[in-house]
């Protein structure tokens, strides 16, 4: 190697300092390859920018993590289709619930008896669950800048709601709006992150069918009597009938990267629902919008994404 | 799915067939775009590292010539399900601009 070579590769190696370390663990030895094979006899200037710019680029990669990726591009899109759907399963239930109790009561004041509920009160409830169902579907029809906003303003409007004592909506009603206030957020970051919803759409594919039936079981189970009473006689049917068709969704999602990463994503809804069936539910309002809307969805999601990594990682691991 | 970037798309080409090492990548990419793009050395390495991550290229084998290290990348099963893609996406495109050329109305011969 001649005195020239030498310093253009030491000059070189300075400028590769830029890069992570790893990076330069694994590539540095043959970027000086590359960056050698010209006759040159130092740096060029636009090789010292683009040296400089790809340093940049794979630094901004490792801070922002892996969100950036394809695969995350995709699994967001899997997300704007489900967690909208899911949302409108949500909002239906209590709308019909009350809607039954409204004309139930409407029929006792016609026998003489008190109504159950005020009609007033039904009212400023129900506007809240069709805000929710208006922000699904804007998710769902692909109006993105809108849904977003919409996504993340509506959450922000009930828990002011929860928090203002003069506040339309009652605790009862506020709290049961905990996991449309995380849908409604979580649709929100997936219109943000991911393509048009039709590439979510495409993604799913049939699978999107099997959401709808698994949704209209969990809403017929829930709805409260007296709205349909009748619909409760085969629940063991229905549960056992949804409880399947979720195993098999999840199981066809499980078997894509990008549907792997949905499925985390959607550890945020699975950590919530779990966490409000917990024995131990923090009762104090600040506290319990704490825990639902950051502790409680962050720890899910992490604990499923770190999950996904180690398994994908082991997998590869075989694979080689 | 995203419109791919065409150095990702000629970084992609250039491996369809076999895997390449750097610069070998670095003189395709130049050969097929008749040198109208000249990928530089911190351009190449940032968009590997990308479609490594995302699992579209892979490292294939390592040798060392001259004293100095050359590894070599090949195109994944999803690189190449990408790339296949992309080539559809632009056919259909192109094929659309050709027809509506095709049906362009013939300039008369006076016109300067």
């Amino acid at each position: 190697m001649t005195v020239n070579k030498a310093s253009l590769e030491d000059r070189y190696r300075r400028i590769l300092r830029l890069y992570p370390a790893d990076h330069r663990r694994d590539h540095e030895d043959e970027m000086i390859g590359v960056l050698l094979a010209d006759d040159r006899t130092r740096p060029d200037l636009r090789d010292v920018c683009d040296l400089a710019w790809g340093a940049l680029l794979i630094r901004l990669r490792r801070a922002t993590g892996t969100f950036s990726e394809e695969r995350w591009h995709d699994a967001f899109a899997i997300v704007g289709i489900i967690a909208p759907i899911l949302l409108i399963g949500l909002s239906l239930r209590p709308l019909a619930s009350n809607v039954g109790k409204f004309v139930f009561s409407h029929r006792l004041v016609m026998h003489g008896t008190t109504p159950l509920r005020s009609a007033e009160f039904l009212a400023e409830e129900e506007l809240l669950w069709l805000a929710f169902c208006a922000v699904a579907v804007l998710a769902l029809l692909g109006v993105r800048r809108v849904g977003t906003v919409a996504a993340f303003a509506l959450p922000a409007v009930t828990v002011g709601l929860m928090f203002s004592s003069y506040g339309a909506l009652s605790w009862q009603a506020a709290a049961s709006a905990d996991l449309p206030v995380v849908l409604s957020l979580l649709t929100g970051v997936a219109l943000w992150a991911s393509p048009p919803a039709r590439h979510g759409r495409h993604l799913l594919g049939r699978r999107v069918l099997i959401l709808i039936p698994i949704v209209m079981a969990y809403d017929v189970e829930t709805i409260e009597w007296p709205t349909f009473p009748a619909l409760h006689n085969g629940s063991l049917v229905v549960v056992t009938a949804a409880t399947v068709l979720t195993i098999v969704g999840v199981v066809s999602m499980l078997r894509s990267a990008a549907g792997r990463r949905a499925c985390a994503l959607l550890t945020v809804v699975l950590s919530c629902l779990l966490y409000s069936a917990a024995p131990i539910v923090i009762s104090a309002a600040p506290l319990r919008v704490v825990a639902f809307l950051i502790m409680v969805p962050l720890a899910g999601f992490t604990i499923a994404a770190t999950g996904i990594r180690l398994l994908e990682r082991a997998a590869e691991g075989l694979r080689r | 799915m995203k419109a791919m970037q065409e150095p990702t798309f000629m970084i992609l080409t250039a491996l369809a067939d076999s895997p390449q090492h750097g610069y070998g990548i670095i003189a395709d990419v130049q050969r097929i775009s008749d040198g109208r793009l000249q990928l530089r050395a911190g351009t190449l390495y940032a968009a590997l590292d990308r479609l490594g991550a995302d699992g579209l290229v892979a490292a294939d084998h390592e040798e060392i010539v001259d004293g100095r290290l050359r590894r070599y990348y090949r195109l994944t099963d999803d690189g190449a399900a990408a790339l296949a893609t992309e080539v559809d996406r632009l056919r259909q495109r192109t094929e659309i601009a050709a027809r509506r050329l095709a049906g362009r109305p013939q300039q008369l011969g006076w016109s300067s």
